[in-house]
């Protein structure tokens, strides 16, 4: 018999008999075949990892222990929650989610992916089209980007029109917005019902993208 | 194992649902902190807190303060146009009831600044009860903006509720006045006129006359 050191299949054997809570059935296999070893029966290049299958799962991990199946359940929580607040918000909320336009042909609305929005809504991907031929640059501001005028850029139509676009998901409710022309001039949507608020002495525009929260 | 795995769920979503509302706070905060001087953002958040307390929407009154921030307006002018927005917002929920939702209490306090008299949005809640009102609200004060006179736009949003017009009609509705009103026609002529073509709107309704009376006064 040579030195079990040396010996490859030993040498695994050992490895896995220290791991934890190895089972009972997978030790037998390990010595059984450790034994034929001896005997020589086994050939040289035995798969020990075929021949210890089964080293437990611990059922429960040890107290304290970040386990790798936090992770999935984790993610399964996330999915889970993401599920719960799209069908309770479906389910308090019966009605058509589309968004509603002045005018449908500036912005059509579809649902975009996002389950929910932090308020618990559906988001709608909500199209914002203005012509402005001779502006060098516009940009969308509204509550749902803090009225900052270098959050939404939007993008000019190659077809030359002076049409600028930009698509942005907004949650169920009434949003207020407008349109900066080269950083300076604040604009309300003409295609858009106008907001009645006037807090800064100017005009904005409204959207609706329908459902959401009750008070 | 199962009970062990429904267990850690359950604790994850709840930290979840309860870190969700105290992360949009500190978000709230944030950006009103960051675009607004020290003492106005604290007198903001402040009021944002006491329209929270009274379960006001409160993203709007953000967006107010942030829009005056990035139109340069004063602090103190920030700060009325918050305070008045939270009047507005209080009387339109008082009239609309706990159950209306956040879109359609925003509405009906745009309708309100606008100079809708909140006895109207009361008639519009009985003759709605069940749709929102988030749109027909909208219609509402986008009318009056544009220069309809109160009563006239009001009766017109009444009778087409009662005649169950759909979102979408409403939305026709305001366009087609919009329209006639850029190309010459005045206000209260174009809005009756339209009024006639909305669907289930009947000759009879058209006699209709709000249960409340609106003052015959030019809008604010």
């Amino acid at each position: 018999m040579s030195d079990p050191r040396g010996d490859p299949l030993a040498r695994r054997a050992a490895e896995v008999l220290r791991r934890e809570q190895t089972d009972e059935r997978a030790i037998e296999r390990v010595m059984a075949a450790l034994r034929e070893r001896a005997n020589g029966d086994a050939p040289e290049d035995v798969d020990v990892d075929h021949v210890t299958p089964s080293v437990a799962e611990p059922a429960i991990p040890a107290a304290g222990r970040f386990s790798l199946t936090t992770w999935p359940a984790l993610a399964a929580a996330a999915v889970i929650f993401a599920i719960g607040l799209g069908v309770g918000a479906a389910f308090l909320a019966p009605r058509e989610t589309r968004a509603i336009n002045a005018d449908g042909a500036t912005r059509e609305a579809a649902p975009v992916s996002e389950a929910a929005n932090a308020a618990g809504g559906q988001s709608q991907l909500v199209e914002f089209v203005l012509v402005a031929p001779r502006a060098a640059r516009v940009s969308l501001v509204g509550e749902f980007n803090g009225w900052d005028a270098s959050a939404t850029p939007m993008r000019h139509a190659e077809r030359g029109d002076g049409t600028w676009s930009v698509s942005v998901p907004l949650g169920a409710g009434r949003h207020v917005y407008a349109f900066v022309i080269d950083n300076s001039t604040w604009v309300p949507d003409p295609q858009a019902p106008l907001a009645p608020e006037q807090w800064y002495g100017e005009r904005n525009s409204v959207v609706v993208v329908s459902g959401g929260p009750r008070s | 194992m199962t009970f062990i795995v429904f267990r850690r769920l359950t604790t994850i979503a709840a930290l979840v649902t309860f870190a969700l509302p105290t992360c949009r706070l500190a978000a709230q905060s944030a950006q009103l902190s960051a675009k607004l001087p020290r003492e106005t953002a604290l007198e903001v958040t402040r009021l944002i807190d006491s329209a929270r307390a009274l379960s006001l929407p409160t993203d709007p009154l953000v967006g107010v303060a942030l829009e005056g921030a990035n139109r340069h307006a004063s602090a103190e002018r920030i700060v009325r146009a918050v305070r008045q927005y939270i009047g507005a917002l209080h009387s339109a929920r008082d009239v609309l009831g706990d159950g209306a939702l956040d879109a359609e209490v925003v509405s009906g306090a745009g309708a309100v600044l606008a100079g809708v008299n909140t006895s109207v949005l009361r008639e519009l809640r009985a003759a709605r009860p069940k749709e929102p009102l988030t749109v027909p609200l909208v219609v509402l004060a986008d009318l009056v903006a544009r220069g309809v006179p109160l009563d006239t736009a009001s009766r017109a949003v009444y009778v087409a509720a009662r005649a169950r017009a759909r979102d979408a009609d409403f939305t026709l509705l305001r366009r087609f006045i919009e329209q006639d009103i850029s190309a010459g026609a005045s206000p209260a002529a174009a809005t009756s006129l339209r009024l006639r073509n909305v669907p289930g709107v009947t000759p009879e309704d058209l006699q209709t006359q709000l249960p409340v009376t609106v003052p015959r006064r030019p809008n604010p």
